[in-house]
């Protein structure tokens, strides 16, 4: 009983650090630039696949590619700051429509290149951990372990850095930090290329312990957008919680309910938050 | 006077050259347009895309060849290739544009039964002979209300010689799981799959279904591991789904044998789950780079294939699709739906696939003999590669 606890216990927190990686730089780009960046999901999604290049056609190894997969995408994120989101920063609806629009450009780009072909990396670490009659993936893991280090670095950058406090001062307000000095154009560009590099990473990461496909995107878009609703808008330490949240419902719930109901239940506690607390469980109320 | 023989001889001119011109019109083969009707965009497409170009390829091989003959007449096959966007709105908009604005009386293509649904609901009473690529199997689709459909594969097609090889290669396995796409057709798969798995002395001890856009497989998987099943079952999926499948399976220490019962291209599930934990893993289906494969589709399929510079296995889903269709009418010698349909259900073993004769069945499942089946070929992991095991007779019960 216990090591079959232990085996949900790594699973919750493999899922839910996955979640947290993804989610938070779409809440990142949020707070700081106020834009709903929908095609997260799809830079997720292309950083799997451009880490599964590095890895396995190039032969980098896993931690190489990673970190290429990481610079690559994080350069691609100032890019998409630069001449998608800082044009329409002040024009929500505007904002709105280029991430859609990005959506649609990027997966169309992954159908057109990588089309019906699924990959998968081969596990960072292999073998498992033998725990009485269980065994429990060191890949899962180490794939947690990672999420979980970049995660702790972020929130120490964040909290103690200059430019973490420029950061949480635009997610407060924007006005006031540029008139207080702060260059918000080049925080926005930072935040964006962090975002998009954590989203990378959390794709190399999930092609190695789980699978690499177009379809991916959707999928993950759902979870984060859950995630960033849990927490709070403009929660980032929310996060964690909201990614647990969603972590724990995602792997206890196909478990102890029939699978094709535990996403839309999952779901339905999203729209009972948004209907009892719609600033989320750690958003402030406006 | 004058003016009135002067109109005669130009009349007769125009005649002659009438005349002239109508052994060279005679030897020009006429058109037969036939549509093709596949998500080249949208979530679907990924596994479409492929089905589509391999339907052009045959188009042109079979032109290459001189096109197919009725009554004396020589036809060209224009494939008219719509987007059905991955969404029943987008296949009836794009039915109806090539039944409505192209006027095609034969139409290729759809892959589930919502799509399917959607496509019949126009070619059915516009009089037009649908052959989809696929059905689940599910009693919306087909039946005896749906005398124009078709089916070119089926998921139960493979059902019977998997659990048969299932049995023969490890006749210990007394209780299997079941694995089903949550696309709420699980119970329907079940129910045709039970009497098979009974009658080889196997029981269903786990039947589930997983919702497609799953990302990890793991509680899934170990919900069925908790029932204590001795071999595990695919009953239709993409190789990613299986390949995260087998994965998760053996990370939580499975053994035992997993097989699909539905088309499985190995190779594509290998490319997921790697050789290591794909070892031992089957399904009936084909291989792009086995010398086992038939002729037409070494010479051929590969040979086309490769000129277009294309080597997706799914290629040879619409390449037979297309060629069967083209082939019922040829050999139905006439243009009209449902002759071609008549004939289809008479005489399909006459028509060739790339992987032998043709066969059709599907009363018990379908409700009709709309299922069009093809022979399939076992392949196995074996030594991190797929292995050829053996040609086995596919049939949609």
């Amino acid at each position: 009983m216990a090591t079959e606890i232990l085996g949900h216990v790594i699973n919750v927190l493999m899922l839910s650090s996955i979640y947290v990686l993804v989610a938070l730089g779409f809440a990142l780009v949020f707070s700081i630039m106020r834009i709903m960046n929908f095609a997260h999901g799809a830079i997720y999604m292309i950083g799997g696949f451009v880490c599964y290049n590095f890895w396995v056609p190039l032969g980098l190894g896993p931690w190489l590619s990673l970190l290429a997969t990481m610079i690559v995408i994080g350069a691609f994120g100032l890019v998409l700051e630069r001449v998608c989101f800082r044009p329409f920063r002040k024009d929500f609806e505007k904002a709105v429509i280029m991430a859609i629009a990005l959506v649609i450009i990027l997966k169309t780009g992954a159908d057109l290149t990588v089309g019906a072909h699924s990959k998968s990396m081969p596990p960072i670490v292999s073998g498992g951990l033998q725990v009485g009659p269980y065994v429990i993936g060191a890949d899962r893991l180490i794939v947690f372990l990672i999420a979980a280090a970049l995660l702790g670095g972020m929130m120490l950058f964040i909290k103690k850095t200059r430019i973490g406090q420029a950061i949480l001062a635009i997610a407060q307000d924007h006005d006031g930090a540029a008139l207080m000095g702060i260059n918000t154009d080049r925080v926005s560009a930072l935040v964006c290329a962090l975002g998009c590099a954590l989203a990378g990473l959390a794709g190399g990461l999930v092609g190695s312990v789980l699978v690499l496909h177009v379809s991916i995107a959707d999928a993950m878009l759902v979870k984060i957008i859950a995630v960033v609703i849990i927490a709070g808008i403009g929660s980032i330490g929310g996060i964690w919680a909201g990614g647990l949240a969603m972590g724990t419902l995602d792997t206890l719930g196909p478990y102890f309910l029939p699978n094709v109901v535990s996403d839309p239940l999952s779901l339905a506690l999203v729209v009972l938050i948004l209907v009892l607390r719609p600033q989320g469980l750690f958003g402030q109320e406006t | 006077m004058n003016q009135k023989i002067t109109y005669a001889v130009i009349g007769l001119l125009f005649l002659a050259l009438g005349f002239a011109a109508q052994p060279a019109l005679a030897g020009e083969p006429k058109v037969l347009k036939i549509g093709a009707v596949d998500s080249l965009t949208g979530w679907m497409a990924a596994g479409e895309q492929p089905t589509n170009d391999g339907a052009k390829l045959a188009a042109a091989w079979i032109n290459d060849k001189g096109g197919i003959t009725i009554k004396g007449v020589k036809y060209k096959i224009e494939l008219i290739s719509e987007d059905a966007k991955s969404s029943p709105q987008g296949m009836a908009a794009a039915v109806t544009k090539l039944v409505e604005k192209e006027g095609v009386k034969f139409i290729i293509g759809g892959v589930n039964p919502v799509m399917n649904t959607a496509a019949s609901s126009i070619t059915e009473p516009a009089g037009v002979l649908r052959l989809s690529n696929y059905t689940c199997a599910t009693p919306e689709e087909s039946g005896p209300q749906f005398p124009l459909t078709f089916f070119m594969n089926s998921n139960m097609q493979g059902a019977r010689p998997m659990l048969t090889w299932l049995k023969k290669t490890h006749p210990g396995v007394k209780k299997i799981a079941l694995s089903h796409p949550g696309d709420g057709g699980g119970e329907n798969r079940r129910k045709h799959l039970e009497p098979i798995a009974n009658e080889l002395g196997m029981t269903i001890v786990f039947s589930g279904e997983w919702p497609g856009e799953t990302m990890d497989f793991t509680p899934f998987i170990k919900k069925a591991l908790d029932k204590g099943p001795d071999a595990f079952v695919f009953t239709d999926a993409w190789a990613y789904h299986v390949g995260s499948q087998i994965k998760a399976l053996r990370a939580l220490g499975f053994k035992g044998p997993a097989i699909s019962t539905d088309s499985e291209i190995v190779a594509e599930v290998l490319e997921v789950s790697g050789p290591k934990l794909t070892e031992g893993y089957a399904a009936a289906s084909w291989d792009m780079k086995s010398p086992e494969m038939k002729p037409v589709f070494k010479k051929d399929f590969l040979k086309y294939a490769q000129k277009a510079g294309k080597s997706n296995a799914w290629l040879a889903w619409g390449w037979n699709t297309l060629w069967v269709l083209a082939q019922a009418i040829e050999q139905a010698q006439s243009l009209n739906p449902k002759v071609v349909a008549g004939y289809i259900r008479k005489d399909a073993k006459n028509i060739q696939t790339l992987f032998g004769p043709a066969s059709i069945s599907g009363e018990k499942t379908l409700g009709a003999k709309a299922a069009l089946c093809a022979p399939q070929a076992i392949f196995v992991v074996k030594d991190g590669k797929p292995a050829f095991v053996k040609w086995v007779r596919a049939e949609t019960p």
